[in-house]
């Protein structure tokens, strides 16, 4: 098998040129929008009555309120565009032993490597009060559970374990992706045979525990093709010798979640065109019922990162257009919002 | 952010090419072209290489059945870009026109003025050759100024590879590595130990760049599921393996593609 194309492509994610969407709510939703100029929203956290979020566009940390609108807090984070031209920076956030937990991302290209870099921090509001790790290549997204701090290594394409202390126990690593045989050759007939089969990269993008089982939405990696993510699940304890296949076919998957009742919610960044990259507008929030079809919670996204689940009929989505999507559940005709950033 | 491609085929190439005559008249008519630099040539700081007309081998019996048969034809003067199209003159290119960026034009390594564009569909690459009266090489035009006119290996003829004249690759494709000096794209100048007898640079290596022939069988069979639909790219990048470090070995990509790393172009003024 080949794992790589002649002609390759780097920057799968980057915030470039990413326009403002408008998003759309599936039947039986209203949602409204607020954004923030110029930001690039990576990490979502529910946060009392707000939410927090992170900024790679600036490196900050984000509270938002109904009433307050957005305002930065926390110490001002290194932040950039790595090696391969993404953005990098505070990639995600969530309250943790009285401060604020944050996962950073890889040092920026044009910066000295500084020890808060590709590492878990403990953070208060003014200040990084101790690194807990920096034994990550690209720590993207964590979940707290039961003292213990899940992490997906978007570089190692790992799920690791960390305590509060700083050891760090590699759980699992994700298998590369088959690709469909024969999709590749639309690209090139001379690189890719219809007879061979070809993997990309199992990038563990979104991370949840539930239950008793932790549920990664690996993205698959170039040429981003339509259907070949997918969400998967480990057991929180014990060895897991294989992950569990949950669900397949998905485009791109950059979160997973669970709504109050169990069902899973997945957010997809959207169906990749070798002309014009991820197409806006077509990311999507979908609800999974089980083995049936997903149902649309909310589409017309344009490179949406990540959800939270905030109670029983409201449902968050920010994304690198700067963002933030509130969803709730309403029996009355379909209707959005649009609200200035504050 | 974790990581982190069509027309009837009228474009097969023909066994014998166009008269010097109608060489010499476009020629002339190029050099009426409205972008003409004081020098006569269009892009600043990317002159026009002559290559004079007469025969030469095309074709590579030893390659891929897509490369045979070796042969020898009969090709008219052209002149070719001395380097890849730079950042740099891609930028002038989009401030006179207005047409869309490189995909990686803001890349902090990739985007440096001078290195070689990248992240460009066929589409950009035959607007900004358009747009300074030239066009992109044919594959003819590329084997002859990449391989002189007796089917050299290499531009700089038939001395094994080496990190002084290419910028390729890891041993095993796709990976990169800098034991010729970088890591992804040289400068478009770089490695003048690698050019060809004419003095044309990075034929091999840098970035594979693309051609306007729409990919064919040189045989003339039918090949109908991919006749008309893909572009040409040669001579590997930064990223190729010694394989595909060659002047004969013939990529095919949806010429809509737009987000290689790798893929940039030259352009060559062309009687054809």
């Amino acid at each position: 098998m080949r794992s790589f194309a002649r002609l390759i492509t780097i920057a799968a994610v980057s915030a470039s040129g990413v326009a403002w969407g408008a998003p759309a709510p599936g039947p039986g939703y209203v949602a409204e929008v607020v954004h923030l100029d110029g930001a690039i929203f990576s990490g979502l956290a529910e946060d009392g009555d707000g939410l927090l979020m992170t900024n790679l566009g600036d490196g900050r940390l984000y509270r938002w309120s109904a009433s307050a609108g957005f305002a930065a807090f926390g110490p001002p984070l290194s932040h950039g565009v790595d090696v391969i031209g993404d953005p990098t920076g505070p990639y995600d956030v969530a309250r943790y032993d009285g401060g604020y937990l944050v996962a950073e991302g890889w040092t920026p290209v044009d910066h000295d490597a500084l020890p808060y870099d590709h590492a878990v921090l403990a953070v208060d509001d003014d200040r990084i009060e101790r690194v807990i790790s920096s034994d990550f290549w690209n720590p993207f997204r964590f979940t707290a559970v039961d003292g213990d701090i899940y992490v997906i290594d978007a570089a190692r394409n790992s799920l690791e374990k960390l305590t509060p202390a700083g050891e760090r126990t590699s759980l699992f690593t994700f298998a590369r992706i088959r690709q469909q045989e024969g999709a590749l050759k639309r690209l090139s007939p001379t690189e890719f045979s219809g007879k061979q089969t070809y993997e990309s990269d199992a990038v563990p993008t979104g991370i949840v525990a539930h239950g008793a089982r932790i549920y990664v939405s690996l993205f698959a990696g170039f040429p981003f093709l339509a259907g070949a993510g997918k969400i998967v699940s480990i057991p929180r304890s014990g060895e897991a010798l294989a992950a569990r296949v949950e669900r397949e076919g998905l485009n791109a998957p950059v979160d997973v979640g669970f709504d109050a009742d169990g069902g899973m919610l997945v957010l997809e960044h959207g169906t990749y065109d070798q002309s014009v990259g991820f197409e806006p507008g077509s990311g999507r929030l979908i609800s999974i019922d089980g083995g049936g079809s997903p149902r649309l919670v909310l589409g017309g996204l344009t490179r949406p990162v990540s959800l939270a689940v905030l109670d029983r009929d409201r449902i968050v989505v920010c994304g690198l257009d700067g963002t933030v999507v509130f969803v709730t559940k309403s029996m009355a005709p379909q209707q959005s919002g649009e609200k200035e950033a504050q | 952010m974790p990581p982190s491609a069509r027309s009837s085929l009228t474009g097969r190439v023909k066994i014998a090419w166009i008269s010097e005559a109608v060489a010499a008249l476009v020629v002339a008519l190029a050099a009426t072209g409205s972008c003409l630099a004081a020098s006569g040539d269009p892009i600043r700081g990317n002159p026009l290489i002559e290559i004079a007309p007469g025969p030469f081998v095309f074709g590579n019996d030893a390659g891929n059945d897509n490369e045979r048969p070796r042969q020898t034809v009969v090709g008219p003067a052209f002149a070719m870009n001395q380097t890849e199209i730079s950042n740099e003159q891609y930028q002038r290119f989009i401030d006179d026109t207005g047409h869309r960026s490189a995909f990686y034009g803001g890349h902090p390594f990739l985007g440096l003025g001078n290195r070689p564009v990248v992240g460009v569909s066929w589409t950009d690459a035959e607007a900004f050759c358009d747009h300074y009266g030239l066009r992109l090489p044919s594959e003819r035009e590329y084997e002859r100024a990449a391989r002189g006119v007796d089917g050299a290996p290499f531009p700089w003829g038939a001395a094994p590879l080496d990190p002084m004249r290419v910028n390729g690759g890891a041993e095993t494709c796709c990976g990169s590595d800098d034991h010729d000096g970088y890591a992804m794209t040289a400068p478009v100048d770089s490695f003048a130990e690698g050019a060809s007898r004419e003095g044309i640079l990075n034929l091999v290596g840098n970035v594979w760049e693309w051609t306007r022939d729409l990919y064919a069988r040189y045989d003339g069979a039918a090949d109908p599921q991919n006749d008309g639909k893909y572009r040409v790219l040669r001579g590997g990048a930064w990223n190729s393996d010694p394989s595909h470090l060659s002047t004969t070995y013939r990529l095919a990509y949806d010429p809509d593609f737009r987000f290689a790393a790798n893929g940039g172009f030259r352009c060559v003024r062309s009687p054809d």
